[in-house]
């Protein structure tokens, strides 16, 4: 071991018994090793304080980054607080909307006449319809269309069929064809609705408006309330 | 809320003398918020002091693993870090009543003992600045040396030294630099 590890090793207290008494005897009759052991301890000294001042350093600029991580994390959990009430009230507002199929009218369908053999097809077709069965309706209803396309009664019950079930391209097609008859006006106001809840805001509004200004009309009352609820 | 470490004593202990920092900033974070709020209910200090009290109680602890006064405990490792914060606190706390009574109780101390410990606490502060004005490589051949405990080995590996030898060359000489500037300022205070 030379002198300048045995001065470290004395200082850091890894000289055995031994080594440790034979070293002081040395040091008592050298001065300059004296000198030398005490200039080593304030560079030691100096080294470790210059070293804890540097970790109690990063310790606080560590402290620092804490603080900021913590209150970007409380940011991020306010801001998505704030998207939650934001989605809450959208979704309220957007459910508070008027809603087309609110103003689907009752439609109670035809008598069923039991025991007559030509009617059959359409009595199950009636059936399933009152029976709120709309998809297997819609499905008869188009089978007995394919025999008499223009029958305002089939192209009517199809057409609230097709709109129950939210085929509203087709529902619209089978009201279009509907221009006399007995189910002519529920047929225009019906389209209206169809319109309406396929985006057709104007079509529906004239279509409308039209009804509500026949006086004699019987959705006249039905008329206005869409129309006041679609503004 | 930080989490709790969960780490054994030995792991903590041997973590800080192979010079790991970072498990110093993970007993930080786990403990620093229980230590500064139970300093500022119990003893009224302000929560930058109670945080600068801490970070004290770290560098206490990494001084004692580091110098081997703590090869093993038998509390855990957050108690012995809070009984050093405590003492710093209780320190504190003399501290500041001292000022608070100015001379009042003052205890004279013999004159040559105030002389000599100032020239060493002088020669301390000198050797500091010294060594941190004295660049790299030899900045952390001696912090690693003698701040880190290293050996000559790891030196080597980790500033990319040939062997153990070229680290201990290197040590040497970085050494002899720095006791020289030493020296040197000294003898020119006289001059």
């Amino acid at each position: 071991m030379d002198k300048d590890e045995l001065i470290d090793n004395y200082l850091k207290g890894h000289l055995d018994k031994t080594e440790e008494l034979s070293f002081l005897q040395k040091m008592e009759g050298d001065e300059t090793l004296r000198k030398e052991v005490t200039l080593r301890k304030w560079v030691i000294e100096g080294i470790n304080i210059a070293h804890e001042e540097d970790l109690k350093k990063k310790l606080t600029e560590f402290d620092k980054s804490i603080d900021a991580k913590r209150k970007r994390t409380q940011t991020w959990y306010i801001a998505a607080c704030i998207s939650a009430v934001v989605v809450t009230i959208s979704m309220f507002l957007w459910s508070a909307k008027p809603n087309p199929k609110d103003f689907d009218i009752t439609e109670i369908g035809l008598p069923v006449v039991m025991g007559v053999n030509d009617h059959v097809d359409f009595n199950n077709a009636m059936s399933a319809f009152k029976a709120g069965d709309y998809e297997k309706s819609s499905n008869l209803f188009e089978k007995l269309l394919i025999a008499s396309p223009t029958n305002d009664t089939l192209l009517y019950f199809s057409a609230i069929s097709f709109y129950r079930t939210d085929k509203v391209d087709f529902a619209i097609e089978r009201f279009k064809k509907i221009d006399s008859g007995t189910y002519l006006e529920k047929a225009r106001y019906r389209l209206a609705i169809a319109f309406w809840t396929q985006g057709g805001r104007d079509q529906a509004i004239t279509l409308l408006k039209e009804i509500s200004n026949n006086e004699s009309s019987r959705l006249k009352n039905e008329a206005d309330k869409v129309l006041e609820a679609m503004n | 809320m930080p989490r709790e470490l969960n780490l054994e004593n030995s792991a903590i202990i041997e973590a800080i003398k192979a010079g790991s920092e970072k498990i110093l900033f993970q007993l930080y974070e786990a403990y620093r918020d229980e230590f500064v709020n139970w300093a500022v209910r119990n003893h009224k200090v302000s929560v930058e002091e109670a945080k600068d009290i801490f970070q004290e109680a770290m560098v206490g602890l990494y001084k004692n693993v580091k110098g081997g006064r703590v090869d093993s405990l038998t509390v855990t490792v957050k108690t012995y870090l809070f009984g050093i914060g405590k003492n710093n606190l209780l320190n504190l706390i003399k501290r500041k009543s001292i000022e608070q009574k100015v001379m009042a109780e003052f205890e004279a101390v013999p004159e040559y003992g105030i002389a000599k410990r100032y020239d060493e606490e002088h020669m301390v502060y000198l050797a500091k600045r010294i060594y941190r004005a004295i660049g790299s490589p030899c900045k952390e051949v001696l912090e690693m040396f003698y701040a880190n405990g290293y050996d000559m080995e790891s030196i080597a590996l980790r500033l990319g030294y040939k062997n153990s030898d070229v680290a201990k060359k290197k040590k040497y000489e970085c050494l002899k630099k720095l006791e020289e500037r030493i020296s040197v300022s000294e003898l020119m205070k006289y001059q």
